[in-house]
């Protein structure tokens, strides 16, 4: 009786150590970590009207199938090669701890015309087209295409700690308008550490 | 002897029972980053109290597969003077780096945020968890991808800023 069990020790044994061991070797962890580090920018001001910094015929209302841009020097004044700081409406305090990318997308408007984005820089009967440049970029060929999502990053690797200002190219639609009533949209520039 | 046969027998079998039929995934949790913790190495560069922001800026996932759970907090500051509201989404990256490539839109049912639209007290700090899981059967669609997890103070104007965690992802 006593092999009778020592034969059903070992069995039941070996039934489990090696089952155990078997999945152990499969048992690759998944793994997550994470470098301390902070994201922190704030951007001012918080809005911006078409054609209303100084205003190029009617201050505040945009006409059709013209490039509009938000720059203090003149609202169709085009931003020099290289941009400088006075050619950019707004400013990004940047207080990170890391090196980031700045990103902008530019949503469809809602309200009025509703003029959508076209993704590609460019307008069109019922689209508008946008840019978004910063200091330092060289406008002519630099400036980056503000998407309603998914855009390429506006400005890579920014040192930590460090501003910078930025402004967008507004071209409008081509059509007339029909609703005669504003339209809005919320411009989103994102922070990521690069 | 019977009672002994029979107790070894039950012993047996419970421990065979305790025994997993599959392997399961061992979640590494790093500590959770904290207030101070975010610039822990930089004594000169500390968060600021009176500004908007989180931490960490990256998150790693290695050895990750379908069915697997992946969770890392997204810290939150709130440096506002009044109570806030934050929402947070997950989202398909803007853009990536090779060899990573984007998270299908999909991957807004894979993420679970503990609270997608915390009430912050004016220079509040709090951790939101953020989990991944992936279902099981779904379609391993690149080796390594990212997305991003969105934090955005609501309270502001029609140009605003958004604040995001990197999630780069690599598949076993």
């Amino acid at each position: 009786m006593k092999k009778l069990l020592l034969s059903l020790f070992l069995a039941v044994t070996l039934l489990v150590v090696p089952a155990g061991t078997a999945l152990a070797a499969d048992n690759d962890e998944v793994t997550v970590t994470a470098t301390p580090a902070f994201i922190c920018i704030t951007n001012a001001p918080d809005a911006w009207t078409v054609n209303d910094i100084v205003g190029v015929g009617t201050k505040g209302v945009m006409v059709v199938n013209t490039v509009y841009y938000s720059n203090p020097l003149g609202d169709c004044t085009v931003p020099s090669d290289p941009v400088v700081d006075g050619e950019c409406r707004f400013t990004v305090t940047n207080t990170s701890s890391v090196i980031t990318d700045l990103t902008v997308n530019f949503p469809d408007h809602a309200g009025g015309d509703a003029s959508t984005n076209s993704d590609a820089g460019t307008n069109d009967t019922t689209k508008f087209g946008a840019y978004v440049y910063c200091t330092g970029m060289t406008y002519s060929t630099g400036k980056v295409i503000c998407k309603k999502a998914g855009s390429d990053a506006m400005k890579e690797d920014l040192a930590a700690t460090t501003d910078i200002k930025w402004g967008i190219t507004y071209e409008s639609q081509s059509a007339a308008w029909t609703s005669g009533t504003p339209m809005t949209s919320t411009v989103t520039i994102t922070a990521t550490a690069s | 002897m019977r009672r002994i046969l029979l107790a070894v027998l039950v012993l047996a079998l419970g421990v065979m029972a305790g025994c997993p039929s599959y392997y399961e995934e061992t979640i590494v949790a790093p500590p959770t980053p904290t207030f101070t913790n975010g610039a822990a190495q930089d004594l000169d560069n500390q968060p600021p109290d009176d500004l908007n922001w989180i931490s960490p800026g990256k998150v790693n996932v290695a050895n990750y597969y379908p069915s697997a759970r992946a969770e890392y907090p997204v810290t939150i500051h709130n440096g506002n003077e009044s109570s806030c509201s934050f929402a947070i989404t997950c989202r398909p990256a803007d853009h990536v780096d090779e060899p990573y490539v984007k998270a299908p839109p999909e991957i807004q049912d894979w993420v679970i945020v503990a609270d997608t639209t915390p009430l912050l007290l004016p220079r509040e700090t709090r951790d939101i968890l953020i989990t991944l899981e992936m279902p099981e059967g779904a379609d391993i669609f690149a080796p390594k991808w990212e997305f991003w997890v969105s934090v955005v103070d609501t309270s502001q104007g029609l140009v605003k800023t958004e604040l995001c965690v990197r999630w780069l992802v690599a598949m076993r």
